[in-house]
């Protein structure tokens, strides 16, 4: 009974950012609620393979085909063994999208280094980096070491203002450590990937970091339509490369419809300032619980193994 | 905003391509190499030059009472760049296809030409390592 609440919370908490309007909220409380709401549903992508790896042998749902036992050869077929591999799939499958998006972001990162190396021209303006391309890209790229990289077509085709705006955007992902929310909400869409809306719930948390950076250029006294425009003008042109946090990333039009409407932020109403932190709780009870849900399955699992022996 | 902000993309973008042409050059000679729409006043093309400058992408130096602006980037690396970065995104299969495409575009000339480029970056790249 207290594993089906649990989950109904668990689905509840994870589905509330969906139903919310978060356009308006400051930026980084979205950005946190969005990046919970990822990290939930890896916690419970995890409780689910745990559940199914250790607690349906408890139920003895695969008991008929556990009996079957055929012997051909060296290579015999054990229903049991089937079934532990079947139910021990998710696991792997979990694992392997892990890995997949840690090569992945490994690769990326090879791209940037590989890039500064072949690609500098020289510093650039801001302490930036000037790249030997015709593209429009202006980026904050590396984990470790971050750099604001602009390229040469970029630093002829914005004009002063917009430039100057880029440059403020690029350098509030870095001041604001976006770089490990983004590290940290890829692995968590990595493992939690195959509940619904994971990959909206990623889209939504970059589109909130880059409104942060928005913010920060804003309130470097940069103005709204500049900056739009910047985005615009880099969106039509760049292919950001991962791990970049680029300018003409997220859902652009959305960005720039709000820097242009509604420049101003609301204040954020009692709803999500309870919200934030309720998800906090939750997210920190539900991954302090995965070791006990493990014990409590395999502890049912040898009560009843010993009550079947007793009975025989 | 000044006067120049609404062209000055169009600008840096006509003073660049007129000092990849000329290599290096005076604020007049990048003035008279840029076509006849572009040919502002001599403190306009001053003013971008600077710019250019400030932003990294040209350097300045003493050249006896006058100033000579040059490139830091040739415009080969300039294209180049983002065919680079265009292809390190593909797949190896996907980047042979496109090199083929553009090659298989070349004139006789051009194909002459390029053969003898690669030989020379192939000799200075095996200088490079041994």
């Amino acid at each position: 009974m207290i594993y089906v609440v649990a989950a109904v919370v668990l689905g509840a908490a994870i589905g509330v950012p969906h139903a919310l309007r978060l356009d308006g909220a400051p930026p980084a409380l979205a950005a946190g609620v969005w990046l919970c709401a990822l990290l939930l549903r890896a916690v419970a992508s995890l409780l689910a393979a745990v559940l199914l790896e250790l607690y349906v042998p408890v139920l003895h749902a695969y008991a008929p085909l556990a009996g079957v036992c055929l012997r051909a050869g060296p290579l015999g077929f054990s229903g049991h063994a089937a079934g532990d591999a079947v139910l021990a799939l998710p696991t792997f499958v979990l694992i392997g999208s892990l890995v997949a998006v840690l090569v992945g972001i490994w690769r990326a990162a090879r791209r940037v280094r590989r890039l500064l190396r072949e690609s500098v021209v020289g510093p650039g303006p801001a302490e930036s980096l000037i790249l030997a391309d015709a593209e429009l890209l202006v980026a904050a790229a590396g984990i470790w070491r971050p750099q604001v990289l602009i390229s040469a077509g970029a630093l002829l085709t914005l004009d002063d203002e917009e430039l100057a705006a880029s440059l403020a955007h690029e350098r509030g992902h870095i001041a604001r450590h976006h770089r490990y929310v983004i590290v940290l909400g890829e692995l968590a869409r990595a493992v939690g990937r195959f509940l619904p809306g994971s990959r909206a719930a990623a889209r939504e948390l970059l589109f909130h970091l880059e409104r942060d950076a928005d913010r920060f250029a804003l309130a470097q006294r940069h103005s709204p339509a500049v900056l739009a425009s910047a985005i615009c003008k880099a969106a039509q042109h760049e292919q950001p490369i991962a791990p970049t946090l680029a300018l003409g990333g997220g859902v652009v039009t959305r960005r720039a419809r709000q820097l242009l409407e509604s420049p101003q932020l609301r204040r954020p109403g009692l709803g999500l300032l309870v919200l934030a932190p309720a998800m906090i709780v939750l997210l920190t009870l539900s991954a302090g619980a995965l070791p006990f849900v493990a014990h409590d399955t395999i502890h049912r699992a040898h009560a009843e193994q010993a009550s079947i022996r007793c009975r025989a | 905003m000044d006067e120049l902000s609404p062209i000055q993309g169009d600008l840096q973008s006509q003073a660049m391509s007129a000092l990849w042409r000329l290599h290096a050059g005076t604020v007049e000679q990048v003035r008279s190499e840029l076509p006849q729409r572009y040919r502002g006043a001599y403190n306009t093309i001053q003013t971008v030059l600077n710019r250019l400058a400030d932003r990294g992408l040209v350097e300045r130096e003493r050249a006896g009472r006058g100033i000579l602006y040059r490139p830091r980037l040739s415009e080969a690396e300039y294209l180049s760049g983002t065919i680079r970065r265009t292809l390190a995104g593909a797949s190896s299969d996907a980047r042979q296809a496109a090199l083929a495409n553009i090659i298989g575009g070349l004139g006789a000339d051009e194909l002459s030409e390029l053969r003898e480029l690669a030989d020379a970056a192939h000799a200075a790249r095996g200088k490079r390592t041994s």
